[in-house]
Protein backbone atom coordinates (compact mmCIF):
# COMPACT_ATOMS: atom_id res chain seq x y z
CA UNK A 1 0.00 0.00 0.00
CA UNK A 2 2.94 2.33 0.58
CA UNK A 3 3.52 3.24 -3.05
CA UNK A 4 -0.19 3.64 -3.76
CA UNK A 5 0.50 7.24 -4.80
CA UNK A 6 1.94 5.88 -8.05
CA UNK A 7 -0.99 3.61 -8.80
CA UNK A 8 -3.15 4.34 -11.79
CA UNK A 9 -6.11 2.51 -10.35
CA UNK A 10 -7.99 2.81 -7.10
CA UNK A 11 -6.67 -0.36 -5.51
CA UNK A 12 -8.85 -3.15 -4.20
CA UNK A 13 -10.12 -1.49 -1.04
CA UNK A 14 -11.61 1.57 -2.69
CA UNK A 15 -12.90 -0.40 -5.66
CA UNK A 16 -15.47 -2.06 -3.43
CA UNK A 17 -17.51 1.02 -2.40
CA UNK A 18 -17.17 2.19 -5.96
CA UNK A 19 -18.75 -0.97 -7.37
CA UNK A 20 -21.48 -0.71 -4.78
CA UNK A 21 -22.11 2.88 -5.87
CA UNK A 22 -22.48 1.83 -9.49
CA UNK A 23 -24.87 -1.01 -8.62
CA UNK A 24 -26.90 1.33 -6.47
CA UNK A 25 -27.03 3.97 -9.20
CA UNK A 26 -28.27 1.37 -11.68
CA UNK A 27 -31.03 0.38 -9.28
CA UNK A 28 -31.97 4.02 -8.67
CA UNK A 29 -32.11 4.94 -12.32
CA UNK A 30 -34.01 1.79 -13.26
CA UNK A 31 -36.94 2.79 -11.10
CA UNK A 32 -39.66 4.90 -12.64
CA UNK A 33 -40.18 6.73 -9.34
CA UNK A 34 -37.86 7.44 -6.45
CA UNK A 35 -38.47 8.07 -2.79
CA UNK A 36 -36.66 9.11 0.38
CA UNK A 37 -35.19 5.67 1.04
CA UNK A 38 -33.02 5.69 -2.08
CA UNK A 39 -31.70 9.12 -1.20
CA UNK A 40 -30.77 7.91 2.28
CA UNK A 41 -28.96 4.88 0.84
CA UNK A 42 -26.97 7.05 -1.57
CA UNK A 43 -25.97 9.36 1.27
CA UNK A 44 -24.96 6.32 3.32
CA UNK A 45 -22.58 5.29 0.53
CA UNK A 46 -21.19 8.81 0.51
CA UNK A 47 -20.56 8.65 4.24
CA UNK A 48 -18.80 5.30 3.77
CA UNK A 49 -16.56 6.96 1.19
CA UNK A 50 -15.79 9.80 3.61
CA UNK A 51 -14.97 7.32 6.35
CA UNK A 52 -12.54 5.48 4.06
CA UNK A 53 -10.78 8.78 3.44
CA UNK A 54 -9.80 8.96 7.10
CA UNK A 55 -9.28 5.35 8.10
CA UNK A 56 -8.64 2.45 5.82
CA UNK B 1 -17.62 51.58 -17.07
CA UNK B 2 -19.96 49.64 -14.83
CA UNK B 3 -19.53 46.59 -17.06
CA UNK B 4 -15.76 46.83 -16.59
CA UNK B 5 -16.20 47.26 -12.84
CA UNK B 6 -18.18 44.05 -12.70
CA UNK B 7 -15.06 42.22 -13.88
CA UNK B 8 -13.15 42.95 -10.67
CA UNK B 9 -12.53 39.21 -10.02
CA UNK B 10 -10.24 39.20 -13.05
CA UNK B 11 -8.16 42.04 -11.61
CA UNK B 12 -8.09 40.35 -8.21
CA UNK B 13 -6.89 37.02 -9.58
CA UNK B 14 -4.30 38.61 -11.88
CA UNK B 15 -2.97 40.63 -8.93
CA UNK B 16 -2.85 37.49 -6.76
CA UNK B 17 -0.99 35.61 -9.48
CA UNK B 18 1.58 38.37 -9.89
CA UNK B 19 2.12 38.77 -6.15
CA UNK B 20 2.62 35.04 -5.66
CA UNK B 21 4.89 34.76 -8.70
CA UNK B 22 7.13 37.48 -7.28
CA UNK B 23 6.98 36.78 -3.54
CA UNK B 24 5.55 33.26 -3.31
CA UNK B 25 8.88 31.52 -2.73
CA UNK B 26 9.77 33.45 0.39
CA UNK B 27 6.20 33.68 1.67
CA UNK B 28 5.66 29.93 1.48
CA UNK B 29 9.10 29.05 2.90
CA UNK B 30 8.02 29.30 6.54
CA UNK B 31 4.44 28.29 7.40
CA UNK B 32 4.92 27.61 11.12
CA UNK B 33 2.75 30.54 12.19
CA UNK B 34 -0.87 29.28 12.03
CA UNK B 35 -2.30 32.68 11.12
CA UNK B 36 0.17 33.10 8.30
CA UNK B 37 -0.62 29.54 7.17
CA UNK B 38 -4.35 30.32 7.19
CA UNK B 39 -3.78 33.48 5.17
CA UNK B 40 -1.59 31.63 2.65
CA UNK B 41 -4.30 28.97 2.38
CA UNK B 42 -7.39 31.19 2.21
CA UNK B 43 -6.11 33.95 -0.03
CA UNK B 44 -5.27 31.76 -3.08
CA UNK B 45 -8.38 29.67 -2.39
CA UNK B 46 -10.53 32.80 -2.49
CA UNK B 47 -8.83 33.88 -5.73
CA UNK B 48 -9.45 30.44 -7.29
CA UNK B 49 -13.11 30.44 -6.26
CA UNK B 50 -13.62 34.00 -7.52
CA UNK B 51 -12.13 33.12 -10.91
CA UNK B 52 -14.09 29.87 -11.10
CA UNK B 53 -17.42 31.60 -10.44
CA UNK B 54 -16.56 34.37 -12.90
CA UNK B 55 -15.72 31.73 -15.51
CA UNK B 56 -19.00 29.88 -14.99
CA UNK B 57 -20.95 33.16 -15.14
CA UNK B 58 -19.34 34.05 -18.47
CA UNK B 59 -19.77 30.52 -19.84
CA UNK B 60 -23.45 30.67 -18.90
CA UNK B 61 -24.06 33.94 -20.71
CA UNK B 62 -22.20 32.64 -23.78
CA UNK B 63 -24.29 29.47 -23.60
CA UNK B 64 -27.49 31.50 -23.40
CA UNK B 65 -26.39 33.47 -26.49
CA UNK B 66 -25.54 30.49 -28.72
CA UNK B 67 -28.71 28.59 -27.92
CA UNK B 68 -29.47 25.15 -26.61
CA UNK B 69 -27.64 22.36 -28.42
CA UNK B 70 -24.30 24.17 -28.40
CA UNK B 71 -24.89 25.96 -25.11
CA UNK B 72 -24.66 22.71 -23.17
CA UNK B 73 -21.39 21.99 -24.94
CA UNK B 74 -20.00 25.41 -24.00
CA UNK B 75 -20.87 24.87 -20.33
CA UNK B 76 -19.49 21.34 -20.33
CA UNK B 77 -16.22 22.36 -21.93
CA UNK B 78 -15.83 25.38 -19.64
CA UNK B 79 -16.24 23.32 -16.48
CA UNK B 80 -14.19 20.37 -17.76
CA UNK B 81 -11.42 22.68 -18.94
CA UNK B 82 -11.32 24.44 -15.58
CA UNK B 83 -11.10 21.13 -13.74
CA UNK B 84 -8.51 19.57 -16.05
CA UNK B 85 -6.35 22.70 -15.86
CA UNK B 86 -6.37 22.76 -12.05
CA UNK B 87 -5.53 19.05 -11.77
CA UNK B 88 -2.79 19.34 -14.39
CA UNK B 89 -1.31 22.32 -12.54
CA UNK B 90 -1.14 20.36 -9.29
CA UNK B 91 0.26 17.23 -10.95
CA UNK B 92 2.89 19.37 -12.67
CA UNK B 93 4.22 20.57 -9.31
CA UNK B 94 5.92 17.26 -8.50
CA UNK B 95 6.03 13.49 -9.00
CA UNK B 96 4.58 12.92 -5.52
CA UNK B 97 1.39 14.61 -6.65
CA UNK B 98 0.83 12.29 -9.60
CA UNK B 99 -2.08 10.56 -7.90
CA UNK B 100 -4.08 13.78 -7.59
CA UNK B 101 -5.80 13.23 -10.95
CA UNK B 102 -7.05 9.80 -9.99
CA UNK B 103 -8.14 10.87 -6.50
CA UNK B 104 -9.93 13.95 -7.79
CA UNK B 105 -11.85 11.95 -10.38
CA UNK B 106 -12.82 9.37 -7.77
CA UNK B 107 -13.94 12.12 -5.40
CA UNK B 108 -16.02 13.78 -8.14
CA UNK B 109 -17.71 10.48 -8.97
CA UNK B 110 -18.49 9.73 -5.34
CA UNK B 111 -19.71 13.26 -4.62
CA UNK B 112 -22.00 13.33 -7.65
CA UNK B 113 -23.31 9.75 -7.70
CA UNK B 114 -23.70 9.45 -3.94
CA UNK B 115 -23.65 12.88 -2.33
CA UNK B 116 -25.60 14.97 -4.84
CA UNK B 117 -27.93 12.21 -6.08
CA UNK B 118 -28.62 11.17 -2.48
CA UNK B 119 -29.30 14.73 -1.38
CA UNK B 120 -31.61 15.39 -4.35
CA UNK B 121 -33.56 12.18 -3.77
CA UNK B 122 -33.75 12.73 -0.02
CA UNK B 123 -34.84 16.38 -0.10
CA UNK B 124 -37.11 15.82 -3.09
CA UNK B 125 -38.58 12.76 -1.43
CA UNK B 126 -39.27 14.67 1.77
CA UNK B 127 -41.02 17.40 -0.13
CA UNK B 128 -42.85 15.56 -2.94
CA UNK B 129 -42.96 11.99 -1.57
CA UNK B 130 -42.25 10.50 -5.00
CA UNK B 131 -40.34 11.96 -7.93
CA UNK B 132 -40.14 10.85 -11.54
CA UNK B 133 -36.75 10.81 -13.21
CA UNK B 134 -35.62 11.82 -16.65
CA UNK B 135 -34.55 8.24 -17.27
CA UNK B 136 -33.31 8.72 -20.80
CA UNK B 137 -30.79 11.34 -19.74
CA UNK B 138 -29.74 9.62 -16.52
CA UNK B 139 -29.22 6.27 -18.21
CA UNK B 140 -27.19 7.84 -21.01
CA UNK B 141 -24.88 9.37 -18.40
CA UNK B 142 -24.67 6.15 -16.43
CA UNK B 143 -23.98 4.00 -19.49
CA UNK B 144 -20.94 6.15 -20.27
CA UNK B 145 -19.78 6.52 -16.67
CA UNK B 146 -19.78 2.79 -15.88
CA UNK B 147 -17.40 1.43 -18.55
CA UNK B 148 -15.26 4.57 -18.55
CA UNK B 149 -14.61 4.61 -14.83
CA UNK B 150 -14.43 0.86 -14.22
CA UNK B 151 -11.90 0.33 -17.00
CA UNK B 152 -9.81 3.35 -16.02
CA UNK B 153 -10.00 3.20 -12.22
CA UNK B 154 -10.55 -0.47 -11.40
CA UNK B 155 -8.97 -2.47 -14.22
CA UNK B 156 -5.33 -1.46 -13.40
CA UNK B 157 -5.70 -3.13 -10.00
CA UNK B 158 -6.20 -6.52 -11.61
CA UNK B 159 -3.92 -6.38 -14.64
CA UNK B 160 -0.75 -8.45 -14.26
CA UNK B 161 1.54 -7.07 -17.00
CA UNK B 162 2.88 -4.43 -14.64
CA UNK B 163 3.02 -4.75 -10.88
CA UNK B 164 0.65 -3.00 -8.51
CA UNK B 165 -2.31 -1.07 -9.78
CA UNK B 166 -0.49 0.33 -12.82
CA UNK B 167 -0.99 0.11 -16.57
CA UNK B 168 1.36 -0.94 -19.35
CA UNK B 169 1.80 1.46 -22.31
CA UNK B 170 -0.56 -0.59 -24.49
CA UNK B 171 -3.22 -0.54 -21.79
CA UNK B 172 -2.74 3.20 -21.28
CA UNK B 173 -3.08 3.94 -24.99
CA UNK B 174 -6.19 1.79 -25.15
CA UNK B 175 -7.71 3.64 -22.18
CA UNK B 176 -6.91 7.03 -23.71
CA UNK B 177 -8.52 6.18 -27.06
CA UNK B 178 -11.48 4.56 -25.34
CA UNK B 179 -12.05 7.60 -23.11
CA UNK B 180 -11.81 10.07 -25.98
CA UNK B 181 -14.04 7.92 -28.20
CA UNK B 182 -16.74 7.36 -25.60
CA UNK B 183 -16.79 10.96 -24.49
CA UNK B 184 -16.88 12.20 -28.08
CA UNK B 185 -19.82 9.93 -28.85
CA UNK B 186 -21.55 11.12 -25.72
CA UNK B 187 -21.05 14.81 -26.59
CA UNK B 188 -22.31 14.20 -30.12
CA UNK B 189 -25.35 12.43 -28.76
CA UNK B 190 -25.99 15.16 -26.24
CA UNK B 191 -25.60 18.07 -28.61
CA UNK B 192 -26.85 16.78 -31.92
CA UNK B 193 -28.94 13.68 -32.11
CA UNK B 194 -31.01 13.27 -29.01
CA UNK B 195 -30.55 16.51 -27.17
CA UNK B 196 -34.29 17.10 -26.95
CA UNK B 197 -34.84 13.81 -25.19
CA UNK B 198 -31.87 14.18 -22.87
CA UNK B 199 -32.51 17.74 -21.86
CA UNK B 200 -36.22 17.72 -21.25
CA UNK B 201 -38.75 15.03 -21.55
CA UNK B 202 -42.21 15.15 -20.13
CA UNK B 203 -41.51 18.24 -18.05
CA UNK B 204 -42.40 21.67 -19.25
CA UNK B 205 -39.26 23.03 -17.66
CA UNK B 206 -35.79 22.79 -19.08
CA UNK B 207 -33.18 20.99 -17.03
CA UNK B 208 -29.63 21.76 -17.86
CA UNK B 209 -27.22 18.93 -17.39
CA UNK B 210 -23.55 18.83 -18.01
CA UNK B 211 -20.98 16.22 -17.14
CA UNK B 212 -18.11 17.96 -15.41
Amino acid sequence: MEDEAHYHGLGELRSLPYHLTLLLSIVTFMLPRTNVLLGAVHLLMFLAYLMLLFER
Amino acid sequence: MSAALKEWPLAASVATTLVFLLLGQQWLADLSNPFWFALMLLWPLAAILLSAFALVRHAESVAAKVGEPLGTLVLTLAVTGLEAMMIAAIMYSGPSESSVGRDTMFAVIMIVLNGLVGLCLLLGGLRYREQTLNLYGANAFLAVIIPLTVLVLVMPTFTTTTGGATSSPLQSVFLIFMSVGLYGTFLALQTRWHCERILHRGHGRRERQHGG
